[in-house]
């Protein structure tokens, strides 16, 4: 079953068969009128319509290219830096190198072979009250130790483990 | 709290580019870091030990096991004080906090006292500790030393050697 708009599709086309066309104008009188209008639309459209040459054909090719090539160049003058190379690469660069340097004076680190190399124990200042005492500093690599002269012996019988 | 509401407003609003967020970010570790690394004072825990140095054969039979700590000085300890053997006699761990003496006590009321625990850069500290006797005052000295680093102070003589106090930032 054809809807009303096929059919008048159809009609106006000249698509409909002779019965066809007669049954629908029959059921639409004012679609001959309409047809007829139509008709002369379509000859004046034919005769005065026509196609424009273009004198640039690739008028919106190239005006495509031209801001590509904008682009292009705005992005590259933004990220080629010093000697052609990214400022991000250099960013990048300058980091690291930051981030080693940083390791290197903050972090302490020694030889693992020799376990006495990462041992710090500087004595910067000793005072003893009673003057019978006196501090001696001495220092050998991996061990320091102050030793204490003049003090009173601890009585033997003094239990110092429990 | 400030400073991070800035940024996330400057950056919903914007007028900042991600990069610009990164730079801020940087710079905030930066002076974080910077501010970490100076001198500050910190809290730390304090490790030390009371060690007996003699020649006893005695003594070498019912050897207290050396400290894990100080394990890798024992060789070291026993050639610089001219001992054959090092008993420990006891250990204790404090933690020192900034404006705050801390104590570690041994047996025969030997005391050792620490104060003034600043952080300096590469991971240095500097500390002042004392060592008493009973009430007496025996030393007051100033060191820096790095963690895991222990300090000896050779003491008095008790029985037929001698007692060593040791003491390590450990943490």
């Amino acid at each position: 079953m054809k809807t009303f708009e096929e059919r008048y599709t159809a009609y106006l086309d000249g698509l409909l068969s002779e019965s066809e066309a007669a049954i629908f104008e029959q059921e639409r009188p004012a679609s001959v009128a309409q047809k007829v209008a139509w008709t002369k639309l379509q000859r004046v459209l034919r005769d005065n319509l026509v196609s424009v040459e273009l004198t640039n054909t690739d008028f919106f090719n190239s005006q495509l290219l031209q801001q590509i090539t904008n682009a292009r160049s705005r992005s590259r003058s933004l990220v080629v830096g010093w000697l052609g190379i990214p400022w991000l690469a250099w960013g990048g660069l300058g980091a690291v190198t930051a981030g080693i340097a940083l390791f290197i004076t903050l972090i302490p680190h020694g030889d693992l072979s020799d376990p006495g190399s990462g041992y710090v124990a500087q004595v910067l200042k000793t005072t003893t009250i009673d003057p019978n005492v006196s501090a001696t500093v001495e220092s050998r690599k991996g061990i320091t130790i102050i030793k204490l002269e003049g003090l009173e012996k601890v009585p033997a019988d003094e239990d110092l483990t429990h | 709290m400030l400073i991070r509401s800035s940024v996330l407003g400057t950056y919903v609003a914007g007028n900042c580019s991600f990069r610009t967020f990164l730079l801020g970010a940087g710079l905030l570790f930066a002076v974080v870091g910077l501010t970490q690394a100076g001198e500050a004072p910190v809290v730390e825990s304090v490790w030390g030990c009371l060690l007996y140095a003699s020649n006893d054969r005695a003594t070498e039979k019912v050897q207290t096991q050396i400290p894990a700590q100080i394990r890798d000085y024992d060789e070291r300890l026993e050639k610089l004080l001219g001992y054959g053997s090092i008993q420990t006699l006891g250990q204790g761990e404090t933690v020192v906090e900034p404006d705050r003496p801390s104590s570690i006590v041994f047996h025969g009321n030997i005391r050792v006292e620490l104060t003034g625990l600043t952080r300096q850069p590469g991971e240095h500290f500097l500390v002042v500790l004392r060592v008493f006797q009973k009430d007496r005052q025996l030393i007051e000295t100033q060191a820096n030393v790095t963690r895991g680093s222990p300090l000896f102070i050779r003491g008095p003589l008790w029985r037929s050697g001698q007692l060593v106090v040791a003491v390590m930032v450990v943490s």
